[in-house]
């Protein structure tokens, strides 16, 4: 081989020639050799080329049940502490060490399709649902029994990623060190909030409450506690993360909901907040789904760039579900699996809009929860909670939850502008009838506020770091470098001097930009929620400010505070059998979450060092 | 002059290879349907003139990497091309015995076999790699067909914007993804080599 100047020299070269030799269509078209126009007159089935288009075809309405996902139990794992930070202090009981097995199987979406095969979380699509709380660090034990010898699209090698808990990097399960068919591997989580390695209660006026709502006393952690309690997460999920092959595995059903609860958010009515608990707390997970209808079997188009949509709405697996609630109050978790569409949820009963209230945006609850609302968007790995209330309803009353969101039909976004008519059959997701059980039910009454956000630091001390999106030749590039699923991975030279190097406890301002226009990215940032403080470089009020791990991105420019605490453990030394390098405790990503984009690059390595 | 000349050997070279039998016109019949449910299999020509059906006869029970270039394409092709050399001999001998390597031109009407062949030698390419031409209209299907296509006829029209984009896949497994041309050599001949064994 010869230099590459060489070489680009006799390319540019070569080019130069070609183009010196470019051909009128007239001439190209007396010889026949050209289709020119002709491509573009094909150009309007180019969508649906891309897309894979399959007519989907009406099933019967509200015939199956929605199925509700049943809560995980604990196992009894036992693990090395010495593999995991924080596992000194914060030591899982073997009570909570939670089993995972990923699982290829045969599910049901709809009575009048044959079963399709999907994968899973211990065996039933969209998984178990996992009640986690603060104050009690859980492991998972994760074992990969996808079968090896897999074929058709997905990857059967996985990681499994706790988005968007505070979690150590060897137990994140982000993009690397992923399962192989017959592997496990144990992750462990502190059930821990942000700040909680900091100096913490009295003395600390980071922590002194100002709005005179902190429980029991005027701070907002507690000396030896478990962190800030304005850095509580809520509603969570776990999904696939295998660097270029996680739509396709996600798509497959590797998702499942964890609930985080706490002192006041306790998973029981007549406790704290007194929210809607129990069976009254319902996870709904969404995906979108092609499905053959005469075999059964989902279809996906692996070679999809700009989304991947399907045709069929399913809710907990199912399309078309209903569900019989009580005339009272419940607690739906809504989360968009994905892969690429979004939703905008309206409740409609008689052709006019129910109302319902939102407690928490991406997975966090709000300062102030928002009444009397008619719709609510969730982009992709979004999760909202809202409160519907029933009460007062009569019996058969039929509610039925639809989207109205209009995605462009490359699936890279929302068509802005247009909407979707609820009541057409094709955008109804779920059937809710009320149905008294004679109780007599409790009036419910929504606090007035949660918790507020933690205080901005200082913002003329943080450093300020730019990311820039960019759509490159097809592919997607920040700050003009295509992210390598291998760097920082087994390239020990660049543990020593990896990307993007923040500093443990500093705070920073991320500017998010995405300039490039009709793409709407949500963007993911792992290990740590941010507020937005700016949007176009405009500034965000204090009462419109919320924390966030999704970052809704449409030609727009987000100037994220983040604060990067906790991990890695300072004096952590890792003798157990998981071979860390000593210099590799603090490696997280962001990328963005509609996965298709993901999987096509347009993600980004940073790393915490103490 | 120069034009003048380009044009009668490339067109004699299309010519050429389009003339070798009347099954082989361009156009005269519609290709063989693919057995691949994505993938087409469309007529193309390597460097050396030898016409293949894409899928069928590249593509089926193997293990391949795709991209899309042109030879006069000014950043980016070169760049990745020179990247996928270091990767073709980072897999060593696994190139062209059971990895192959195609590059497919976004310029068929203009890009000849011989043009593709001198390219190739620009490059010292070994065995296991061939560069495709092929008549536009297959070429235009084949590159829509498997993601080097945006919906959007503006970005689409850029034959640059097609140019970044790696596919990797085993046929026999029907596994496929995409990853950056640019990306690094060690990790590209990774992924598709553990695509190989899987």
């Amino acid at each position: 081989m010869f230099g590459l100047d060489r070489q680009v020299a006799r390319a540019l070269e070569l080019g130069k020639e070609l183009d010196a030799a470019k051909l009128s269509r007239r001439e190209l078209a007396k010889l026949g050799l050209v289709a020119g126009s002709a491509h573009w007159a094909k150009g309007a089935s180019l969508r649906a080329a891309l897309a894979q288009t399959v007519p989907a075809i009406p099933l019967t309405p509200w015939r199956d049940e929605l199925p509700i996902p049943p809560r995980l139990g604990a196992g009894g794992y036992s693990y090395n502490p010495a593999d995991h930070q924080w596992c000194d202090r914060y030591p899982a009981q073997s009570a909570q060490c939670y089993e995972l097995r990923i699982r290829e199987h045969g599910h049901s979406f709809h009575k009048d399709l044959p079963q399709s095969t999907v994968w899973s979380f211990n065996g039933t699509f969209g998984g178990p649902v996992l009640d986690v709380r603060y104050g009690q660090p859980f492991c998972l034990y994760i074992e990969n029994d996808l079968p090896a010898d897999h074929v058709g699209y997905g990857n059967p090698e996985t990681t499994s990623h706790l988005h968007n808990f505070h979690t150590a990097t060897e137990s994140d399960g982000g993009p690397w060190n992923w399962l192989k068919p017959g592997e496990h591997r144990i992750q462990h989580y502190t059930m821990c909030r942000a700040g909680f390695s900091d100096p913490q209660g009295a003395g600390n006026p980071y922590y002194r409450d100002t709005t005179g709502l902190a429980p029991g006393g005027t701070w907002w952690a507690q000396d030896g506690g478990d962190g800030d309690l304005r850095e509580t997460l809520t509603t969570l999920f776990i999904h696939d993360h295998r660097p270029e092959f996680t739509a396709p595995n996600l798509y497959k059903g590797l998702f499942m909901m964890v609930r985080a609860f706490d002192q006041q958010d306790t998973g029981d009515e007549s406790t704290g907040w007194k929210l809607p608990s129990g069976d009254y707390d319902v996870p709904l997970l969404f995906q979108d789904k092609r499905i053959v209808p005469d075999t059964g079997e989902m279809t996906y188009n692996q070679f999809a760039v700009d989304g991947f949509l399907g045709n069929y709405l399913t809710v907990n697996g199912k399309i078309r579900p209903y569900l019989e609630v009580e005339p009272r109050a419940y607690r739906f978790r809504l989360l968009n699996g994905g892969p690429s569409r979004f939703y905008r949820f309206v409740l409609r009963a008689g052709g006019r809009n129910v109302t319902f209230a939102q407690i928490t945006e991406s997975g966090n609850l709000l300062y102030v929860p928002r009444r009397n609302l008619q719709e609510i968007d969730l982009w992709v790995a979004e999760r909202s909670d809202i409160i519907v209330d029933f009460s007062g309803m009569a019996d058969r009353t039929e509610i039925i939850m639809s989207n109205t969101l209009k995605m462009r039909d490359d699936g890279r976004g929302e068509d802005v502008g247009k909407r979707l008519n609820p009541d057409d059959p094709a955008n109804q997701i779920l059937k809710l009838v009320v149905k008294s059980k004679g109780r007599n039910y409790p009036r419910f009454s929504l606090p007035n506020y949660f918790r507020p956000l933690p205080p901005l630091p200082d913002l003329s001390k943080v450093r300020r770091r730019l990311f820039k999106f960019e759509r490159k030749n097809g592919m997607w590039a920040i700050n003009g470098r295509f992210w390598d699923p291998d760097l920082d991975h087994a390239n020990a030279a660049s543990h020593i001097d990896p990307p993007h190097v923040v500093a443990r406890d500093s705070a920073e301002i991320w500017t998010l930009d995405s300039s490039s226009g009709g793409w709407d990215h949500p963007m993911h940032i792992h290990f740590e929620e941010g507020q937005i403080i700016a949007r176009n470089g405009v500034s965000i009020p204090a009462a419109s400010r919320h924390r966030y791990d999704i970052y809704r991105l449409r030609q727009s420019r987000l100037d994220v505070l983040l604060r990067f605490r906790d991990f890695p453990q300072t004096d952590f030394r890792s003798t157990g059998a998981v071979p860390h390098t000593r210099d590799d405790h603090g490696r997280y990503v962001m990328h963005c979450h509609n996965v298709v984009h993901e999987d096509h690059a347009m993600m980004v390595t940073w790393t915490i060092r103490a | 002059m120069q034009r003048r000349m380009f044009f009668a050997t490339g067109a004699a070279a299309l010519a050429g290879a389009a003339t070798g039998g009347a099954d082989r016109v361009w156009g005269a019949s519609a290709p063989a349907a693919s057995t691949h449910s994505i993938i087409p299999n469309v007529r193309v020509l390597d460097q050396d003139g030898r016409e293949h059906r894409f899928y069928d006869g590249l593509v089926k029970d193997r293990v391949v990497l795709i991209n899309f270039f042109y030879t006069s394409c000014g950043e980016t092709c070169p760049l990745v091309t020179e990247n996928l050399r270091a990767v073709q001999d980072l897999l060593g001998e696994r190139a062209g015995r059971d990895i192959f390597m195609y590059s497919v031109t976004l310029q068929p009407e203009l890009e000849t076999p011989a043009i593709l062949a001198d390219y190739a030698a620009l490059w010292d390419i070994r065995p296991g790699w061939k560069f495709l031409t092929g008549a536009p209209d297959e070429i235009e299907r084949l590159r829509r067909a498997i993601g080097f296509a945006s919906a959007d006829p503006t970005y689409d029209r850029i034959k640059d914007n097609h140019t970044g984009i790696v596919r990797y896949g085993n046929d026999r497994l029907d596994r496929w993804a995409g990853t950056a041309g640019l990306g690094r050599p060690a990790w590209i001949a990774k992924a598709v080599t553990a695509l190989a064994e899987a």
